[in-house]
């Protein structure tokens, strides 16, 4: 590769598409200056074949960089640089990927909106409504991009990056992707490492890609996962790559795929439920397909045990911010009369967000001694019948994976979403149980709505058999042509 | 007097104590439980910080192994079962020093649980006799061996290290020690006075030290002791309240403590008030337990299963077909675990039988002298001589090191080799009997403990006189100096002899053999008769 070349750089245009979109607010900061100098210094030094290399990305902002700001959206970590580097974004970084900037988010990864200390990232869709203006200050309306990971998918549906990176604890890489309209994959739970990556529940959370097509999700995961010997969690196997779709054998068997009964539930609207019904009726022509309606038991009580265990874990997780060894600290102290307890609260109290001390309260109640049984306990009990409902669908029902909606109805504005009260979405009830029973699953766009704003579905497969979804996922999207938006193109 | 009115109040037959321990104890580990960084103690402040240490966001635990092994050998010397499944589980609390806000234990799920430790009674000599009140007891030669149950070991890390700066009203932080590795022992309340408890804990640190598990010096650095301690009526029911007194740094604290507290607890008894849950504390100073918080004021620490550990499995010989190489085996460790100090002790008195009885054991036991035997009589090879030893260990030894207060320090000065040397000198007779409390003295104040024993010898003149004519030499002046003796001798010659020898070895202090010059005067003066 002769560093000479005069052809624009892939880093110089990512850089020219987000400055241009900032309305889009897809970032918290951004590591341009750094971003480029690595373009030329790793253009002259090829150091290998990684179909990754010299590939701009994004990262999610609850992934430390060493040396950069990680800020997680929370003014609690607004100044908060890491001296160390997350193990996947490392692994990232020897593949020859070239990190562009850190992505905006909901607080902590806690919500649906990605609306954090630095306002909310939009849907890149938004822009193309050019009928939707406002009428009193003629402005786009703007729309909610999901989240948590809102950031890297509306980057990734825009085309700013073709590869971006996020987490998934309840939906939170899945949700966004459908909403923006692109893939996103949350891996099995064990395969990726969390070392840096901010924990928000430790037994959930899932680093995972946004992508443009498949084989770039491919491509991606290949790069990161595998053991890490300071991540006690991850599977202790060492990592075989997946196949992309060149790779794979063309035979085609037969794939069954379940509808789960208990996901229709009453707020799915009724064009979302046709998207749905329409693919299945299409896979079903082609001959390769079968579909089974099958029972999932335990969904309703998904969300209230999802609800209880992420917040305990939460408010586990949390407790380290006290502004002692790192992050804000109050400046409001009355040195006569402060005590540590009171300067804690205060520091905790002005930076942390109003979902994030909620949980954090919730969490704290139902830690106490004489809750924890009734709630923990119990919740745990409900994750166990979860991941059996899961397990008896495949294993006994000899269904590959699950074909499930994502979200239920077009995304609301932002000034909708900001007159809203509620805590936890409804849409949660379609993406928790993955997270519960730590199985793979892959979000990916279908069609348009009526309103032109993509609708997505998901598959749901067995735990560790991520090939198999990859390679069904693939197959599936070959069947038809989703518009993936591209806004560089009006730049 | 604590300990006194502590005696009366639990010989006076109307109540009886309930005493337990919670004994955390810092691992001889080289790095963290939890973390890599190492967990040498005095270093640089923050000087041995990781991510996890500090608590940094996306930082990760990964447990030690050695911790675990560690752990296992405590509870295999402390005959405790082995749970095969435990789970480490964060207790929250906010404290500077925690920079987590948790810190990793096992509350619910301990990896060892119901043992029992049995540890000798230490009582001075003289009060042996007076035995026959414990329970245990054979004869008057045995050791009186009483036993404590464990209801449970837990694995757990340390916490930093908090240094208040009252001048500038600020607290500041080391997290250096924040990670290293614990175990906490958790016993029954079966210890019933201060005496068992000392005894109990003293025995604990032989083990512990023995079996590798905590660095030297046991209870003053690596041991920390909170102390649960209840009185109750003599024929009632124990009612679960019970009295605890935190962080107790020395045997003697430990003590002096318990023996406050049970008076202050009979006073409270006697004028009808009960005892309710209560944490204190203990004042050095003052040598009193201090109150720090109610039971209503307890804290709720909203255990929770620590979800980036999975749950800890243990294997044995059994397990060979399911664990790989890398795994922990319980029955590996049980056969190269060394024997416990109970049983090395039991072995001493069937080697040593020609001359080491029970009580001589007790003794170097409560002199903390067990060590420093071993080693002394692997460097002698014979009975004979280890006899002789074993006579100056329980005499001059006892004294020069305050009946075995500075025992650690003269063990130090003089080492087993250089008092063995000693022992063998003594045997050829080139040193008297005499001069041993002298030599030892000047060996044990010396600051090189590398000088050799010729050196001490010449450079005060220590050698014994056997020489029999300059023995005459010096006994002729003597008579000389002392006519009335020689008088003295036709009339009372018992009387004269005696004040001769003192004459001489006043004047040459410990080079005089007893025998050798009796029999010199004597002569002289039969001579003079003559």
């Amino acid at each position: 590769m002769l560093s000479n070349k005069t052809t624009s750089s892939a880093v110089r245009s990512a850089i020219n598409a987000l400055q241009h979109y900032k309305v889009l607010n897809t970032l918290t900061n951004d590591c341009f200056d750094k971003a480029l100098e690595t373009e030329q210094q790793i253009s002259i030094e090829k150091k290998n074949n990684s179909p990754l290399y010299g590939r701009p990305i994004l990262i999610k902002d609850n992934f430390c960089l060493r040396d950069t700001l990680t800020t997680c959206a929370s003014k609690m970590l607004a100044n908060f640089r890491a001296p160390y580097t997350s193990t996947i974004v490392q692994r990232l970084i020897d593949h020859g990927c070239i990190i562009v900037g850190k992505t905006n988010m909901d607080e902590f990864a806690m919500g649906v909106a990605s609306w954090g200390a630095f306002g909310p990232v939009a849907n890149p869709w938004s822009l193309t409504k050019t009928t939707m203006t406002n009428v009193e200050n003629n402005k786009t309306v703007l729309h909610v991009a999901g989240g948590s990971s809102g950031g890297s998918a509306a980057a990734v549906a825009a085309n700013f990056v073709s590869i971006a990176l996020g987490s998934d604890t309840g939906g939170s890489i899945r949700n966004p992707a459908a909403r923006c309209g692109c893939y996103g994959f949350k891996p099995s739970y064990g395969l990726l490492s969390r070392l840096g990556m901010v924990a928000l529940v430790n037994s959930f959370d899932s680093p995972g890609f946004f992508a443009r097509n498949i084989d770039d999700l491919i491509f991606a995961t290949n790069a990161v996962a595998g053991p890490d010997d300071e991540d006690a969690t991850l599977l202790s196997k060492p990592f075989e790559n997946f196949k992309t779709s060149n790779e794979l054998s063309k035979e085609k068997k037969k794939i069954i795929i379940g509808l789960p009964d208990d996901y229709d539930v009453n707020t799915l609207s009724s064009e979302y439920r046709l998207c749905w019904q329409d693919l299945v009726h299409r896979l079903t022509e082609t001959g390769e397909y079968t579909f089974k309606r099958v029972q999932l038991p335990y969904t309703p009580y998904s969300n209230a045990a999802y609800t209880i265990l992420s917040s305990c874990e939460i408010a586990s997780n949390m407790a380290r911010y006290d502004g002692i060894k790192y992050g804000y600290h109050t400046k409001n102290i009355d040195k006569n009369k402060d005590t540590y307890e009171d300067i804690l609260k205060k520091t905790r109290d002005e930076s942390l967000g109003e979902r994030v001390r909620g949980r954090i309260l919730a969490g704290n109640y139902y830690l106490l001694e004489e809750n924890y049984d009734k709630y923990f306990v119990q919740s745990q009990r409900v994750r166990r019948g979860v991941m059996n409902d899961y397990k008896k669908v495949f294993e006994e029902d000899k269904i590959d994976c699950l074909l499930a909606p994502v979200v239920s109805n077009d995304p609301i504005t932002l000034a909708e979403y900001e007159q809203a009260d509620d805590i936890f979405s409804e849409d949660d009830i379609f993406t928790v149980g993955a997270n519960l029973a730590g199985l793979p699953a892959l979000s990916f766009p279908v069609r348009l709505s009526s309103k032109g704003f993509p609708i997505g579905l998901q598959l749901i497969g067995p735990f560790l058999k991520d090939q198999e979804l990859l390679s069904t996922a693939y197959r599936i999207c070959s069947t038809y042509q989703f518009p993936f938006l591209d806004l560089t193109k009006q730049i | 007097m604590a300990a006194t009115a502590a005696a009366a109040v639990l010989s006076s037959g109307r109540f009886y104590a309930l005493i337990g321990f919670e004994i955390h104890v810092k691992l001889a580990t080289h790095s963290k439980m939890f973390s890599s960084s190492s967990s040498a103690p005095a270093q640089t402040t923050n000087s041995q910080v990781t991510p996890f240490d500090m608590a940094l966001p996306g930082s990760l635990p990964y447990f030690n192994r050695t911790c675990l092994e560690a752990g296992i050998r405590a509870a295999l010397g402390l005959n405790c079962q082995l749970n095969k499944i435990s789970h480490f589980e964060r207790k929250h609390y906010f404290y500077p020093d925690s920079p987590a806000g948790y810190q990793i234990t096992q509350q619910r799920y301990p990896f060892a649980s119901n043992g029992v430790f049995h540890y000798p009674l230490l009582i001075k000599k003289d009060k042996l006799k007076s035995s026959t009140k414990y329970k245990f007891v054979d004869n008057q030669n045995s050791f009186v061996i009483k036993q404590c149950r464990i209801e449970r070991i837990q694995l757990e890390h340390d916490t930093g290290r908090s240094i208040h700066d009252d001048h500038q009203n600020r607290t500041l932080i080391d997290l250096n020690r924040f990670g290293t590795g614990l175990i906490e022992i958790v016993t029954k309340p079966d210890i019933q006075s201060s005496l068992e408890g000392e005894s109990f804990l003293r025995e604990l640190n032989r083990l512990l030290i023995k079996y590798n598990i905590c660095e030297q010096s046991g209870l003053e650095t690596a041991v920390r002791v909170d102390a649960n301690v209840s009185l109750h009526r003599m024929n009632t029911k124990p009612d679960g309240n019970r009295i605890e007194i935190k962080n107790l740094g020395s045997f003697i604290d430990v003590r002096q403590a318990i023996d406050f507290e049970i008076k202050r607890q009979e006073q409270l008894l006697t004028n009808n008030y009960s005892i309710k849950n209560e944490t204190r504390t203990y004042d050095t100073n003052k040598y009193q337990t201090i109150h720090l918080r109610r039971k209503e004021d307890q804290i709720d620490y909203r255990f929770m299963i620590e979800p980036n550990l999975p749950p800890l499995y243990l294997y044995d010989d059994n397990d060979k077909h399911i664990y790989g190489k890398n795994f922990v085996n319980i029955d590996d460790i049980k056969r190269n675990i060394p024997i416990s100090p109970l049983d090395e002790r039991k072995q001493y008195l069937d080697k040593y039988k020609d001359f080491l009885t029970a009580e001589h054991l007790h003794e170097l036991l409560r002199l903390d002298m067990i060590d420093y035997f071993r080693d002394v009589m692997t460097h002698l090879d014979n009975n004979h001589l280890r006899h002789i030893a074993l006579e100056v260990l329980l005499s001059d030894v006892k004294s020069i090191s305050y009946d075995g207060r500075k025992i650690r320090k003269f063990a130090q000065a003089v080492s087993p080799i250089l008092f063995a040397d000693i022992i063998k000198h003594l045997e050829k007779r080139i040193i008297t009997r005499f001069s041993l409390y002298t030599l030892l003295t000047l060996c044990n104040k010396s600051r090189d403990s590398t000088r050799s024993l010729k050196s001490f010898l010449d450079e005060h003149n220590m050698y014994a006189i056997n020489d029999e004519n300059e023995l005459e030499k010096i006994c002729l002046k003597i008579l000389e100096e002392n006519p009335k003796q020689i008088d003295r001798y036709k009339t009372n010659p018992k009387k004269a002899l005696e004040q001769l020898h003192t004459s001489v070895c006043k004047k040459y202090h410990g080079r005089i053999h007893d025998d050798l010059v009796n029999d010199v005067f004597k002569r002289l003066l039969d001579k003079r008769i003559k």
